[in-house]
């Protein structure tokens, strides 16, 4: 068997396998955001789905243009009966868990983004269904920067 | 013998192209059965009455706040976006049936609009659903839980984050991470079948 005849069947082996069979990860890139030259900012919120009874999870970037690290210390919707933030975490036995997050705090100069996956606004005890098309008010409180009231469509998870 | 073994090693090799790139059955659940019950009330046998064309099974609670809400959508948008898909079986099975209840399942698939054919939301009692979580391998395990002011207890589930792919034999095909496996690298599987 000539060299050539084995680097052949080699390609035209390995060519196929490697494109064929490999997955290519998906790369997320976030928004272009820009820092507010002082204080906060809230973009980009959004709600998913809940039932009746049931929870939802609100996502969002916040951004903190101050000087100072800031603290979220209160949060209320008038659609949950209980609201809280919340973080899901990879617990790497392959399972997912999901805890309250112990550290609200929004560093200075920097942007924290709640995303799937990750830190989120949890509503729970909803008050009634929330369905695509539909609007959530939340309303967050912040050690430095006071209270924000923000609006958040409901849309199904991309 | 030379032109032989050429065509020996040609074989071998496509052989090996083929079965690295097709695949192979993961398990088969063709010899158990599992009596659930679906959004309806109506009851469903896996996987007896999902045999004949492949499924797409899911894994949830509906208190689960982030995760499930993807898993869910992802099962959804992969029969919005599979063209030829009507012979596609789908469903989200909960690992809380304790408070996962047919009417539960039922206002919980009405909020993502999935309360519709072909989606099915299944439930069953506990040691049903514990004997079958264990034959489809999705592990849980309570996490979190404090009692809420009403006296209602609110607990959250650490859980495998899985969808399926069951083929016509009721055989395990693919074994997905439910939440952020891209949609079309599921259909592009199920096109395999």
């Amino acid at each position: 068997m000539n060299a050539s005849f084995i680097k052949v069947l080699f390609l035209a082996f390995a060519i196929p396998f490697f494109f064929s069979c490999t997955s290519e990860e998906e790369i997320q890139s976030g928004a272009q955001l820009e820092l507010p030259e002082d204080g906060i900012e809230i973009v980009d919120a959004w709600a998913r789905p809940g039932r009746d009874g049931g929870v939802s999870a609100i996502y969002m970037h916040v951004l903190n243009g101050s000087a100072e690290t800031d603290t979220l210390v209160a949060f209320s919707s008038p659609v949950a009966g209980l609201v809280e933030l919340h973080e899901t975490f990879d617990r790497g036995d392959g399972m997912m868990g999901m805890r309250e997050s112990e550290e609200p705090y929004f560093p200075a100069r920097s942007i924290v983004s709640m995303r799937p996956g990750g830190l989120h606004v949890m509503l729970m005890q909803l008050n009634r269904a929330l369905r695509e098309g539909d609007e959530v008010e939340l309303s967050l409180t912040f050690s430095q920067a006071g209270e924000f009231t923000i609006t958040a469509p409901v849309r199904s998870p991309e | 013998m030379l032109r032989f073994s050429k065509l020996i090693t040609s074989v071998f090799l496509i052989g090996l192209l083929l079965s690295s790139c097709s695949a192979p059955a993961l398990d088969d659940y063709s010899d158990v059965q599992f009596e659930l019950i679906n959004q309806n009330g109506e009851t469903v046998i896996f996987p007896d009455d999902f045999a004949g064309s492949p499924l797409v099974m899911g894994f949830i609670y509906t208190h689960c706040p982030d995760i499930c809400s993807f898993i869910t959508a992802n099962v959804g948008k992969v029969y919005e976006e599979i063209s030829g898909g009507e012979n596609v079986q789908f469903a989200l099975v909960t690992f809380d049936p304790e408070r996962d209840t047919p009417e539960v399942l039922k206002t919980y698939a009405q909020a993502f609009d999935m309360d519709r054919e072909p989606f099915q939301f299944l439930t069953a009692s506990p040691e049903v659903i514990d004997a079958f979580m264990s034959r489809v391998s999705v592990r849980t395990q309570e996490s979190y839980s404090r009692d809420l002011e009403d006296g209602e207890r609110m607990y959250f589930i650490s859980h495998s984050d899985k969808i399926l792919l069951i083929d016509k034999n009721s055989r395990l095909i693919f074994d997905y991470g439910g939440s952020m496996t891209p949609v079309n690298i599921i259909i592009e599987d199920l096109e395999k079948l």
